[in-house]
């Protein structure tokens, strides 16, 4: 494997990790709650690090994509249900990348959001039409690098990191009223659903198959899911901590989506201010061609199209309509007007709804020895597989009640 | 999942007032924070008129989905949206409304 390569990969994961929602519900819980949310951010990584390294070796060995193990694992009928329950949270979830972009793009050149989410959509259609699979992944993770503005901003503010360190085991806590105590629970779940987005998966096992992984990329799916989703995730604990310090002792909890490169303004000014919103620009616009693209991948691989970006826009006409219809309706609900923080929580809230349903056919596969030999799960794989459905389920049950009890995290 | 709809359904308007009152406490301090960085000259123009433009907006419209926009919270929160970018007076607003969320909190 080339080290090119492996690097290449590994700070794609990385400056792909974060969007939207992450950076909206990140410094939403640092600010309310310290830094005794820094241990979910762990715990979802290490669960997105299993199911992605999973569904990367499922499509390397059995070349089978998610949507495709889906309908047959599941049955038409549950499989059916998924695919319209993913195609739903994930269109939720593109109309909000599409007006975070919107925001980002107006806050830094001071033109209407409307046009600049009309504009920006327009650039999502030429990059996939135009671009091959390899080069959008890469163009938009590499530029998303610019978030470790982030991490670098939190060393600069010199934290408590005995502190951020406590974060790290798991507590509820003390001396919290009923309602902070849901609304803890709230943010826990929320976060567990923006670090574990099912698009997430969908998109990375249909990229390895894009990519014509084999055997022989075991080693680069490992890395890329343990280390590049790793340090991701340190952008996501730099994003909380600094909340907590910057934000939470005057009051601020924040509502508005550019509040979150102030982090980078105070240490460092306008540069500062600059690199931040580029970062989150670029990581944004990543997760909404992403979470386009998942659609499009999804009901293809469902009903059995020709799908890929390896192939010619009309050599998969039903694909290519798929991922315009996605981008076109996504646009529609953010010109409606509602707003792309509420469009993040209904995204998260409907996406761990629909994370049992994506997460089940991957654990069955990869586990499944007539399909993956002697690369289907071991002892620790199958264990860690299991804990996190677990987990995943519950956090399903409880999502909903959550939202509604505490209004969306707001009380 | 029942006794969540009960339980929301009882909490009625008073819980959503209080969802109001406290995000217009955090936009008041997030605008008091971006003047404050304005006038240290951290921000581009750009940015800065934006994220008031949007506090501003979203203060109105928050004000609007109180149960009585008229009250004293509706006020309170008309008054943040109306101060201008100056960082002392949008601070004083925040803690106004820190003030009424405290009071319904106790209730």
């Amino acid at each position: 494997m080339k080290i090119t390569e492996l690097t290449l990969g590994i700070l794609t994961a990385v400056g792909g990790f974060v969007d939207v929602s992450e950076l909206v519900f990140m410094a939403q819980a640092g600010s309310r709650f310290q830094y005794a949310l820094v241990w979910v951010i762990v715990v979802a990584t290490v669960g997105m690090m299993v199911f992605g390294e999973m569904s990367g070796r499922v499509a390397a060995i059995a070349k089978q994509p998610v949507f495709n193990m889906m309908r047959h694992r599941l049955g038409l009928n549950l499989g059916l249900v998924t695919l319209i329950a993913s195609l739903i949270s994930n269109t939720i979830t593109c109309a909000a990348e599409i007006g975070g972009v919107g925001i980002v793009l107006h806050l830094l050149t001071g033109f209407g959001l409307v046009p600049m989410a009309i504009a920006a959509t327009f650039v999502f259609v030429a990059t996939i039409w135009l671009l091959p699979f390899k080069w959008i992944e890469r163009t938009y993770g590499l530029l998303g690098l610019f978030m470790v503005v982030f991490a670098v901003a939190l060393v600069a503010i010199e934290p408590p990191w005995g502190e951020i360190v406590k974060g790290l085991v798991p507590q509820v806590p003390a001396g919290l009223s009923t309602t902070e105590l849901l609304t803890y629970g709230y943010f826990a779940v929320a976060i567990v659903s923006a670090v574990m987005f099912p698009y997430e998966s969908y998109f990375y096992s249909s990229g390895a198959i894009e990519e014509k992984w084999s055997e022989k990329d075991l080693g680069l799916n490992r890395l890329t899911t343990t280390v590049g989703f790793g340090l991701g995730s340190l952008l996501g604990i730099a994003i909380l901590a600094s909340s907590a310090q910057l934000f939470g002792p005057q009051g601020i909890s924040p509502e508005l989506p550019g509040t979150t490169a102030l982090e980078a303004a105070i240490p460092f000014g306008r540069v500062g201010l600059l690199l931040a919103l580029l970062g989150m620009l670029f990581a944004i616009a990543g997760a909404a061609i992403e979470t386009c693209l998942s659609n499009a991948y999804s009901i293809s691989q469902f009903f059995g199209w020709r799908w890929g970006r390896h192939l010619k826009p009309h050599q998969a006409p039903r694909f290519t309509f798929a991922w315009l219809a996605v981008f076109a309706i996504a646009l529609a609900i953010v010109l409606t007007g509602i707003e792309p923080v509420a469009l993040a929580e209904y995204a998260v809230v409907a996406s761990i709804l629909v994370l049992p349903l994506t997460y089940l056919p991957i654990l069955l596969l990869a586990g499944d020895r007539s399909y993956m030999r002697e690369h289907a799960n071991g002892r620790i794989a199958k264990t860690l597989g299991w804990a996190y459905y677990a987990l995943i389920v519950v956090a399903a049950l409880g999502a909903l009640p959550l939202y509604l009890l505490t209004e969306g995290g707001k009380l | 999942m029942l006794l969540a709809m009960l339980l929301v359904t009882g909490c009625g308007q008073a819980s959503s007032d209080l969802a109001v009152i406290k995000t217009a406490r955090s936009l008041a301090a997030e605008r008091a924070l971006v003047a404050k960085l304005d006038e240290e000259g951290k921000l581009r123009r750009a940015y800065a008129g934006g994220m008031q433009r949007a506090g501003v907006q979203q203060l109105l419209s928050g004000r609007n989905a109180l149960s009585q926009p008229e009250g004293a919270a509706g006020q309170a929160i008309g008054a943040a949206a109306a101060v201008r970018d100056e960082a002392g007076a949008l601070r004083a607003a925040a803690l106004q409304l820190a003030r009424i969320e405290a009071q319904r909190e106790n209730h």
